[in-house]
């Protein structure tokens, strides 16, 4: 099967041929460099927010708009991380250890195009893999049966469960509550209503919309509401290191470069991880590779292009599963694969094979936001710092009416305002206690994949619910997903017997 | 009960345990409930919603038990006098939606937010609401033809 031809190359070509195409990348990059500096504001926040904006439009301009603030959003993290301390987005912790040390030593411009260079070169570096990779494992994914997608989206969802907050537990909770939410309305096999107590609204579930910009956008804002007004200070944006010392700078580290990407792109790949273990894996890989004369933690150049080249290799990464599997590898991808499917796309095994055109079109928009996501922040770098300014009575009640207005333009339904107010207090009380929303989320889209492959799997296989461990595949995925819960359980315990230790130590002396 | 017994029943996890516990209880009883529908060889409708309700209730078990084994801090409120003042006023935000004149609505809410949230500058509680109004207007209505609630 020969899935990139000619013909598909020249369709995605031609869909570059609209100017309009440019404008929504841009103004994209904007968006997402906004949402993505603003603390409290997050990529996925901006992208549901959109997301029903793009329903009139074709799926060449929807994704055009979705896919600039993926890239924008996932790099802007990391100015709060230089000029305050405080990442953006998960994803951007890693940053703060090198970039804010760099931005008091007075080389907070310098950090920052490294930061922006670095996501560049990171997310072309997942680009060309996705190119190389995703018709590969296309092809594989055509083997595929129910079995293995039901283990695929049950990796995804733990994997999130799992790693994205501390408690193991907590995670699985937020997860299985997720899939109850996405079984709410008339079962598509019997008929039967589940979870409707009589309301007609809820027959055709629950609108994923509403839920999701509730989740993201409304639960942050009350979390936010508790501030009066930005509580920090930026630092200044000073005049120092120019795009061409740090070009250089890159030429210097660029095995630092080159592995930071293959990382980042690879942990994008496996569903339900993300930027945030990408880049502390890749800047660890950095630290244990310490050359004479680098300080780490003290403002380190190759540490800081470690983490921000990783965290932005994770969208490339990302889009493969998306794109061959149909299994979402991160919230934004669980919201790019409902944009798609509401333009009548469906990821998948068979995406490649029928939407090859498509697929070159996603992959070039992605270089043309990344180019966007570069020439928009490196002239605006400077007023970096003033975005960090913006006061939270501002940002709160803004974001609430476009919240709300967003949901409502879904499908004009009084109803899906109040599923954004329910599900925007359900995500509040869950960030307050330390539940990861991030697993709702990923529960509400896999959710529907997961309850049709157990059945299809079932069936096919006489109710032998033992196939799972069985099938090769799906009991390969099966023993690492298992393997993985318990190594990681162990070393937490291991992890909190050495503090213990080390606590007892310094009481003793 | 004791001070020490009821401290230990105010721990953060027993507390949030015991919630998932009532909340799976709840949601196993719903989903017990759920109609079989026609019988053929496929699972019935409440498999999955039955494994996640069952799911949940045993996370709340795993959590209020190891909330009563390890000390830890007791349980604070969830949400503070100014984001419940904030949370009621987004509840008839949401519920005025469908009902009031979105400019109206808009040039309402975005004021009376700011002055919850200790925002005293007159000319941000005037100008604020105005752009806001006309940014969603412009943006929304007219550059994406939604159809808001309007009274004229």
């Amino acid at each position: 099967m020969d899935v990139i031809t000619l013909a598909s190359l020249s369709e995605g070509f031609a869909v570059l041929s609209d100017p309009w195409i440019y404008v929504l990348i841009v103004f994209g990059s904007l968006v997402g460099l906004v949402f993505g500096a603003t603390p409290g504001l997050t990529a996925p926040a901006a992208i549901a927010l959109i997301l029903p904006i793009t329903y009139s439009m074709g799926i060449h301009a929807s994704l055009a708009l979705l896919l600039g603030v993926y890239v924008s959003g996932y790099f802007s993290g990391s100015i709060p991380a230089i000029l305050i301390n405080t990442p953006g987005t998960p994803g951007n912790a890693a940053t703060t250890l090198e970039g804010y040390p760099m931005a008091r030593a007075g080389r907070a411009n310098e950090a920052l195009t490294i930061a922006v260079i670095s996501s560049f070169i990171g997310v072309a570096i997942s680009v060309l893999l996705l190119l190389t990779v995703a018709p590969v494992m296309a092809r594989m994914a055509l083997t595929f049966t129910s079995v293995e997608y039901f283990a695929l989206a049950v990796v995804g969802i733990l994997c999130v469960a799992g790693i994205s907050q501390g408690s193991l537990i907590k995670g699985l909770a937020a997860a299985f509550f997720g899939i109850l939410v996405s079984t709410v309305g008339i079962d598509g096999t019997s008929g039967v209503p589940r979870f409707t107590f009589g309301m007609p609204e809820l027959l055709g579930g629950i609108a994923i919309i509403p839920a999701l910009i509730g989740l993201f956008a409304i639960s942050e804002m009350l979390v936010q509401s508790r501030r009066r007004t930005t509580a920090v200070d930026a630092l200044p944006v000073d005049s120092g290191g120019s795009i061409l010392s740090v070009i250089g700078l890159h030429v210097r580290h660029r095995w630092t470069v080159l592995k930071s990407g293959l990382i980042g792109t690879f942990i994008g790949l496996l569903p339900g991880t993300g930027p945030a273990i990408a880049s502390w894996i890749a800047y660890g890989d950095a630290m244990r590779s310490k050359q004479p004369g680098e300080q780490f933690g003290k403002g380190e150049a190759r540490g800081l292009i470690a983490c921000e080249t990783s965290n932005n290799a994770v969208i490339g990464g990302a889009m493969i599963p998306l794109l061959t599997l149909g299994i979402p590898g991160d919230p934004v991808t669980a919201i790019l694969i409902g944009a798609m499917m509401i333009q009548g796309v469906e990821p998948g095994p068979f995406f490649l094979r029928d939407h090859s055109g498509l697929f070159v079109a996603i992959v070039l928009m992605m270089i043309l936001a990344n180019i966007a996501m570069v020439a928009t922040f490196l002239p605006l770098r400077r007023l970096a710092a003033k975005i960090l300014k913006v006061p939270y009575h501002l940002i709160v009640p803004v974001v609430v009416v476009v919240a709300a207005t967003a949901a409502y333009a879904v499908s004009y339904s009084a109803f899906d305002i109040l599923l954004l107010g329910v599900f925007g207090f359900i995500g509040f009380l869950m960030m307050t206690n330390g539940f990861p929303v991030a697993a709702v989320v990923l529960g509400i889209v896999l959710g529907p994949i997961l309850e049709k492959n157990f059945r299809n799997a079932l069936i096919a296989n006489n109710m032998d619910v033992t196939v799972f461990l069985t099938r090769p595949i799906s009991g390969l995925i099966f023993f690492l997903l298992a393997a993985t819960i318990v190594f990681m359980q162990v070393r937490k315990i291991r992890t909190a017997r050495a503090q213990r230790t080390l606590t007892a130590d310094t009481a003793q002396h | 009960m004791t001070a020490q017994g009821k401290s230990t029943l105010l721990r953060e996890d027993v507390v949030i345990g015991l919630v998932l516990v009532g909340l799976g209880v709840a949601a196993t009883i719903a989903a017990t409930g759920i109609a079989q529908g026609p019988q053929q060889r496929t699972l019935p409708p409440n498999t999955v919603p039955l494994i996640c309700t069952i799911g949940l209730l045993l996370c709340g078990v795993f959590l209020t038990i190891k909330g009563l084994l390890v000390p830890q801090k007791a349980i604070g409120l969830p949400i503070d006098s100014r984001q419940f003042s904030i949370l009621i006023l987004f509840i008839a935000f949401f519920l005025a939606f469908e009902h009031v004149d979105f400019r109206l609505l808009i040039l309402v809410f975005v004021p009376a937010c700011k002055l919850l949230m200790g925002c005293r500058s007159w000319p941000q509680l005037i100008i604020t609401p105005v752009v806001t109004m006309l940014g969603v207007w412009g943006f929304f209505v007219q550059l994406f033809k939604v159809f808001l609630p309007t009274w004229m």
